[in-house]
């Protein structure tokens, strides 16, 4: 039973994660990041982000045209590299001010 | 940092599992970055000079099951999802070579009797049958995907993976698509033309109030004909298997080498007999065609030999591809 609870609760906090994940990932690629890189200064922030949640995000981000990437052989082998772009830069600004609202807001409510 | 022929070999098994559940645009693009993650990871986690088999067996463990990584490219829309597209892909290459092959015998034997309209038809009712087993074996796929528990394709599915899953690759030639599609469409189309027109191919010239037609195969040619169309139909069957593997392997690799060497074959039986029992060259000496006839006849031999070593250098190289990797029994 309480396997299933913390299924459950695992997936649920997964999907709210996994919500703010595309402004989390819009912000710190302002600056030109590699796939790789930019899981690890996730994690390092103190996000519980994995390969398999990132990689599909930045494909689904790019072909929604907010961030734009480049081959780059970099030391031994080339890497993809990933930096927003002119949209995804207007639209950090405004997703960035929606969630502080937003938080405000939840937090008015569950407190 | 190096990396061991065993490391990359079981790295290489892990991309071709994870690319054939890909969206075939963006297969190359992502598995190169899957690759060069993977790779950064590994280094990261055990800075040593060389990459060995052990470390990537972690590394992609930790990754996960090639069709739960390759699931989280495809989102969760899917028709068809990773875990039932492979068995699907199977099943449709098979009953795409069943439908067509009854459609081209059922073709072959009516051919003759058939104008270029009814053939063109036929062709349509071949293509028609082809969607009509498509949208089927969708449909079937389709509900046993949404009947099925609703247990979570990306995760609880694939946690009894374990590594030895992994396909092994037999070669690594890369299969290009255009060569196999157009390999499969100038067979068809020479099947068509010869089985049904070759009494029709031929010079058309007046002789002052009637016209007068010279075929330009002769009967040794047109006895060559039914041994010729099973040759084009297996090169067929050939560029299907290729454009599903997407890879050449050892067995399409053999198929390949056989079918080279009847085209030896081929070649030095028309070598062998003269040119007169295979073409009506001098009927058609008569013709307006004259001048192209006798350019023809020299060219004939020249071209025959050239097809000759070109083939056998074919075989050669395909026979060092084959030495180049080990042999492995696939899963």
């Amino acid at each position: 039973m309480s396997t299933i609870k913390n299924k459950l609760s695992g997936r649920l906090i997964q999907e709210y994660h996994r919500g703010t994940l595309t402004l989390v990932v819009l912000s710190v690629l302002k600056e030109r990041h590699y796939g790789y890189a930019l899981v690890q200064k996730l994690q390092e922030a103190g996000l519980d982000v994995s390969q398999d949640t990132v990689y599909p995000l930045l494909r689904r981000l790019e072909k929604q045209k907010l961030l734009q990437s480049e081959w780059i052989v970099d030391g031994s082998r080339p890497r993809k590299y990933y930096s927003a772009s002119i949209e995804g830069n207007l639209i950090i600004s405004e997703l960035q001010q929606e969630w502080l609202v937003y938080t405000e807001t939840i937090r008015g409510i569950i407190q | 940092m190096r990396i061991t022929k065993e490391a990359e070999y079981l790295l290489d098994r892990y991309m071709l599992s994870v690319s054939r559940r890909l969206p075939l645009r963006q297969r190359k693009d992502i598995t190169e970055e899957l690759r060069s993650s993977i790779l950064d990871e590994i280094e990261s986690r055990y800075p040593k000079d060389m990459i060995e088999e052990e470390m990537v067996e972690k590394i992609l463990i930790e990754f996960g099951a090639p069709g739960k990584l390759a699931g989280s490219y495809r989102g969760e829309e899917w028709i068809i999802g990773p875990r039932l597209y492979p068995l699907f892909r199977m099943i449709f290459l098979i009953v795409s070579i069943v439908v067509t092959a009854l459609g081209l015998i059922q073709m072959g034997i009516s051919l003759p009797s058939y104008d270029l309209v009814s053939v063109l038809g036929k062709f349509v009712d071949l293509f028609a049958s082809l969607m009509t087993a498509l949208g089927f074996l969708i449909l079937a796929f389709y509900i046993i995907q949404r009947t099925t528990s609703k247990t979570d394709w990306n995760e609880e599915l694939y946690d009894d993976w374990s590594i030895s899953e992994l396909p092994e690759i037999e070669t690594r030639t890369p299969v290009k698509l255009w060569e196999q599609v157009f390999s499969m469409i100038f067979s068809l189309l020479i099947i068509i033309l010869l089985n049904g027109f070759h009494h029709r191919i031929g010079a058309r010239y007046s002789t002052g109030n009637s016209c007068v037609f010279i075929p330009i195969f002769e009967e040794g040619f047109i006895s060559l004909l039914p041994y010729l169309t099973v040759r084009w139909l297996l090169s067929i069957v050939l560029a299907a298997i290729l454009i599903w593997k997407r890879v050449e392997r050892f067995g399409t690799s053999i198929f390949t080498i056989s079918l080279s060497s009847f085209d030896i074959a081929i070649a030095i039986i028309f070598i062998q007999g003269r040119i007169e029992t295979f073409f009506n060259v001098d009927g058609l000496m008569v013709t307006p065609l004259a001048s192209v006839v006798q350019i023809f006849k020299v060219m004939f031999y020249i071209v025959l030999a050239f097809i000759i070593i070109a083939t056998i250098v074919e075989i050669v190289k395909k026979v060092q591809e084959l030495l180049k990797y080990p042999i492995i029994e696939g899963k």
